[in-house]
C-alpha cells in the first residue's frame, strides 16, 4: 500500500493540467501530476491543430478587435448558455496566455513583421486564432512539458484514477491503479484537481483519442455529489475526414477552404447566408448532414461524405500554413489535397459538458475539487463551442485554478484526516478490482461498451428527436443494469487494457446516462442540441443550465436547472442567418 | 483485396522471467484498417491479454511506435493494405520492455531533457503587452524541428544509438532548437548544449547513415535537420576558436 503526500494532485497530463501545476509549482509548493500515459506530451491536447482565440489585435486585419468583440463571438457561438462573466475574465487573460507562453518560448507563426500571426476561425468577427502551422497544441504541449521539466514536477506515468478519497464533503486524495504493477496507490492533498479531458469515447464517430473516457468526470459522478452541468451539449466538428474520423482543422476553412456536395457546389451558404464556410462548428455540422439526408452526398470511404476543397488555395498555402492536414491526408486517407477534394462527414469531436465548476474552478458539491479544461464545464462554451477557444480554456482555467489554489495553500497547509480513511478507501477499490477479476460468467465489457457507443451516436447524434431518446434511453438503462455484471478474461491485474475498461465502465454508463436524460428533457434547440420535434429556441423556458448527478444507489440521474448568468449581451439572434 | 485474412504474428514478452514466444492470429481485413486497428480487433475480439500502446490514432502523439515486419514504424499510421498478408508485429528496440508491444520511452527522453535542459532560459523581463518580435523564417525554421512527435523511431532506428550514449536524431534535433531560438538567453545553458552537441554523444557520434531520415513518421527531413545542426554548432565552435586566436596573438 502505497501513499503519497503532496500539497495538490493533478489528475491527467494535458495543457490544463500541467499549466495549473505549472503555475503552482513556481510558488515552490510540492504537486504531483498523474497521466495515464508515458509522457506529458503524448496528451490529446497536442492533437488541436487550428490554434488558440486571443484578440491581440496587433496586425492590420486585427485592427479593431478587443476583448468585448471576443466576447460577443463566444456568447454568440455558446447560444447565450455561457457564464458571461467567465466569458469576460477570460477573455481580457487571453492576450496575457498568449504572450506569457510566447515569452516562455512557444513557437508561434509570425507575420512578415515579426508579430504573432493570427487567422480566420469559424463564429470569429475578426482573424483571432494564434497559431502555429497546424499543429498548434503540439507547439503548446511541447512547450509546457518543458516548463515542467524546468521546474521538476515529478510526473507519476500510467496511473489510472479510481475514485476520490472523501472526508465528509471535502476531497483529501485519490486512489489510483498503478497500470504497470497492478499496484492500488493513494494520492494525498490539499487539493484535487481534475483535468482528464473529455469523453469523447461515449460516441461511436468520433475525432477523440483512445484516453478520451473522461476518467474525471467518471470518478467525480461516482461519489453521488459532484455534478455534471449541461451534460446534452456534445460538439460535432464539420471536417472529420472518414473512415477513421481523423480530423482536417477548421484553419482549412479559416484559410479558405469550402465545403462541396455531390454537385461541387458550396452549399453552405445556403444554410448560412451570412457566414457560409465560417458559420459555428453545430451550424456548419447540422447543414452538411442536412445535404447527405437530401442526398447529395458522395458515397466513398466507408460512409456518405462531402468534399472540402483546400486545392483552391494552391500547393504553396497547403504545403505550408496547412501542412499537418497535408501529412494526413497523404497517409492516412490516400487523398492528396494539393490536387484533389478531401472527403469530410461530421462526427463527436468535443464535450461542453463536464464537472461543474464555479468561476474560480471549484466543483459544485464537493470540497477542495477542482476541474479545469474540457474535463469541466465552466461554463465558458454554453451550447456550443468556438473553434480555437478550447485551448485558450485549457491555459486560462490552469491559470486561474492554480491562482486560486495558491491562495487556499497560503492560508492552511497542514492536511488533516481521520485515520483509516484513506486504507479503507484502498480496500474498497482492491475489493472491486477483485470482484471483476473473479467474476466467472457475466457480459463481455467490449461488447457493451461498443453498444453503448452505437446507442450514443445512433440515438443522441447531431440530430435528436423525442422518441429516439426514449428509445435510447431505454437501451442504455438495460445496459447501465448490466455494468454490476461485467466479466474480463485477462486475469491480471497489471497491465490489462480489458480491466482498464471494466473499471471505467460502469461510470461511462452513467455520464451516457446523463446525456440521454438531459437531452430528452430539454425541449428546444439550442447551439449543438438540435430536436427535430422542437426546432425553435425557447429563452422563455430553458435559457437555463442543466445539472446533473448521480446520488449513490439511485438508478438514474437526478436533473436539475440553475440560472445563466448574463451580464454583457443578452439574447438575440446568432447572426449566422442559419435557415431553420 | 477486401477479403483478404491476415496472419498476425504477434511478440509475447510478460512476466518477470520475460518469457518471450510469437502469438498467431487470423483476422478479416477491412478496408482502410490501419495495423493499430488491427490490433484492436484482435485484442477486442480474440486475445484480451495482449498489451500495447495507442493513443490519438493520427501520427500525433508518437506513443504506438512498433516494430513491423522488422521495421520501426507507427502502428496507427501503417495501412494493412501496404504490408503483405504475412505481418510480424514486435516491440521498438532499444527501449525497455513494459509487456508485449509497449516499451517505456519517457525515461529515456525525460533524462535526456534533464540533461539538456530542454527549454527556453529568458532573462529579459516578462512585457504582457507587446510580445518579442521574430522573423517568421526563423519560426519556421524551429517549428520544423518542434514537429518531432519524440516517438523514438529515429533511435531504434540508429544504428549509432545501439551502443554508446548516442542522443538520437530527436535529442540532436531537440538541442538544436534551443541553440536557435534567440530567447534562450542564458549563456551557461547554450554553453550546456553546445557541449553536448560537439560531444561524441551529440552529433559527432552520429554514422550519417541516416535510418532516422528513412523512418521518422513525421517526414522531418532529419537528415538535413542534423547537417544544420552540425553546421551551427561548427560555425559557434569556430567563432571561439577564433576568439581564442586573437586573444593569444595579442599576448
Amino acid at each position: 500500500m502505497k501513499i503519497y503526500k503532496f500539497d495538490s494532485i493533478i489528475v491527467g497530463g494535458g495543457l490544463a493540467g500541467v499549466r495549473a501545476a505549472v503555475e503552482i509549482a513556481s510558488k515552490g509548493y510540492k504537486i504531483c501530476l498523474l497521466t495515464l500515459l508515458d509522457k506529458l506530451i503524448r496528451s490529446h491536447s497536442n492533437a488541436a491543430q487550428g490554434g488558440i482565440q486571443a484578440s491581440l489585435a496587433n496586425t492590420t486585419e486585427s485592427i479593431g478587435d478587443d476583448w468585448r468583440v471576443h466576447a460577443y463571438d463566444t456568447i454568440k457561438g455558446s447560444d447565450w448558455l455561457a457564464d458571461q462573466d467567465i466569458v469576460e475574465e477570460v477573455v481580457k487573460l487571453a492576450p496575457f496566455l498568449i504572450r506569457e507562453m510566447d515569452y516562455w518560448g512557444a513557437v508561434f507563426s509570425r507575420t512578415d513583421k515579426g508579430l504573432i500571426n493570427q487567422r480566420q476561425f469559424g463564429g470569429a468577427t475578426y482573424p483571432r486564432c494564434v497559431f502555429a502551422s497546424d499543429g498548434t497544441g503540439h507547439v503548446l504541449m511541447n512547450l509546457i512539458e518543458s516548463r515542467a521539466t524546468c521546474l521538476n514536477i515529478p510526473v507519476f506515468s500510467r496511473r489510472q484514477a479510481l475514485s476520490l478519497i472523501l472526508d465528509g464533503v471535502k476531497v483529501v486524495g485519490v486512489t489510483t491503479l498503478n497500470l504497470v504493477n497492478g499496484e492500488i496507490e493513494a494520492f494525498l492533498g490539499n487539493a484535487v484537481i481534475l483535468a482528464t479531458g473529455g469523453a469523447g469515447l461515449l460516441y461511436k464517430e468520433t475525432t477523440n483519442a483512445r484516453t478520451c473516457f473522461g476518467d474525471g468526470m467518471t470518478i467525480a459522478l461516482e461519489t453521488g455529489l459532484a455534478q455534471i452541468g449541461n451534460p446534452e451539449f456534445v460538439q460535432f466538428h464539420p471536417t472529420p475526414m472518414p473512415p477513421r474520423y481523423i480530423l482536417a482543422t477548421e484553419g482549412c476553412r479559416g484559410d479558405g477552404g469550402v465545403l462541396l456536395n455531390s454537385e461541387e457546389k458550396e452549399f453552405m451558404w445556403d444554410y448560412s447566408s451570412m457566414k457560409g464556410n465560417l458559420a459555428s462548428r453545430d451550424v456548419v455540422s447540422r447543414s452538411m448532414m442536412r445535404e447527405i439526408v437530401a442526398g447529395r452526398g458522395i458515397e466513398g470511404f466507408s460512409t456518405t461524405h462531402l468534399w472540402l476543397d483546400i486545392k483552391r488555395l494552391g500547393y504553396e498555402h497547403v504545403a505550408t500554413k496547412l501542412r499537418d492536414v497535408y501529412f494526413l491526408c497523404r497517409n492516412f486517407i490516400g487523398v492528396d489535397p494539393t490536387k484533389e477534394y478531401i472527403p469530410v462527414r461530421p462526427a463527436q469531436h468535443y464535450t461542453m459538458f463536464g464537472v461543474k465548476t464555479n468561476k474560480r474552478c471549484e466543483a459544485y458539491g464537493i470540497q477542495g475539487l477542482y476541474a479545469i479544461g474540457e474535463c469541466a464545464c465552466w461554463d465558458l462554451h454554453g451550447a456550443n463551442r468556438l473553434g480555437g477557444n478550447s485551448l485558450l480554456e485549457t491555459v486560462a482555467s490552469g491559470y486561474i485554478a492554480g491562482q486560486k489554489i495558491l491562495e487556499n495553500l497560503a492560508k492552511d497547509k497542514i492536511q488533516i484526516c481521520k485515520d483509516g480513511l484513506v486504507e479503507d478507501e484502498i480496500k474498497r477499490q482492491e475489493t472491486r478490482i477483485k470482484n471483476i477479476l473473479g467474476k466467472k460468467d457475466g457480459e463481455n465489457v467490449y461488447r457493451l461498451f461498443s453498444e453503448m457507443r452505437g446507442i450514443m451516436s445512433q440515438n443522441a447524434g447531431i440530430f435528436r428527436n423525442g422518441q429516439d431518446i426514449e428509445i435510447g434511453l431505454a437501451a442504455l438503462n438495460k445496459i447501465f443494469e448490466k455494468t454490476a455484471n461485467v466479466k474480463i478474461d485477462c486475469k491480471e491485474i497489471a497491465l490489462n487494457l480489458e480491466l482498464q475498461l471494466a473499471l471505467r465502465f460502469s461510470g461511462m454508463a452513467k455520464i451516457a446516462l446523463c446525456v440521454m436524460k438531459s437531452a430528452l428533457l430539454r425541449t428546444e434547440s439550442r447551439g449543438s442540441h438540435w430536436r427535430d420535434d422542437f426546432p425553435k429556441r425557447d429563452d422563455k423556458n430553458w435559457l437555463k443550465r442543466t445539472l446533473a448527478s448521480f446520488p449513490i444507489g439511485v438508478q438514474e440521474p437526478e436533473i436539475n436547472y440553475e440560472p445563466v448568468k448574463i451580464t454583457l449581451l443578452p439574447p438575440g439572434d446568432r447572426g449566422y442567418g442559419e435557415k431553420k | 483485396m477486401n477479403d483478404r485474412k491476415l496472419i498476425v504474428k504477434i511478440k509475447r514478452i510478460s512476466g518477470r522471467i520475460r518469457r518471450e514466444y510469437f502469438n498467431d492470429f487470423i483476422v478479416d481485413e477491412q478496408r482502410g484498417m490501419s495495423v493499430l486497428a488491427l490490433l484492436d480487433e484482435i485484442q477486442t475480439g480474440q486475445d484480451s491479454s495482449i498489451y500495447y500502446d495507442g493513443q490519438c490514432g493520427c501520427a500525433n502523439c508518437g506513443i504506438c511506435a512498433i516494430k513491423i515486419n522488422g521495421r520501426p514504424k507507427l502502428a496507427c499510421k501503417t495501412q494493412t493494405a501496404d504490408l503483405p498478408y504475412e505481418i510480424v508485429l514486435e516491440p521498438l528496440d532499444f527501449f525497455p520492455i513494459v509487456k508485449d508491444l509497449a516499451v517505456d520511452k519517457s525515461e529515456f527522453f525525460n533524462r535526456l531533457e534533464q540533461k539538456m535542459e530542454a527549454w527556453v532560459h529568458r532573462q529579459k523581463e516578462f512585457n504582457p503587452e507587446k510580445e518579442d518580435l521574430m522573423v517568421p523564417e526563423l519560426a519556421d525554421a524551429l517549428y520544423e524541428n518542434e514537429r518531432c512527435v519524440k516517438c523514438g523511431i529515429c533511435v531504434s532506428a540508429c544504428a549509432a544509438a545501439s551502443f554508446g550514449k548516442f542522443i538520437g536524431a530527436s535529442g540532436c534535433i531537440t538541442a538544436h532548437r534551443f541553440l536557435q531560438d534567440p530567447r534562450n538567453e542564458d549563456l551557461g545553458a547554450r554553453q550546456k548544449l553546445i557541449n553536448i552537441l560537439s560531444s561524441d554523444d551529440g552529433l559527432w557520434g552520429c554514422h550519417a547513415i541516416e535510418a532516422c531520415d528513412n523512418f521518422c513518421p513525421k517526414e522531418i527531413p532529419l537528415g538535413r535537420q542534423l547537417a544544420l545542426a552540425r553546421k551551427e554548432t561548427l560555425k559557434i565552435l569556430f567563432k571561439e576558436w577564433l576568439g581564442l586566436a586573437k586573444f593569444w596573438r595579442r599576448k
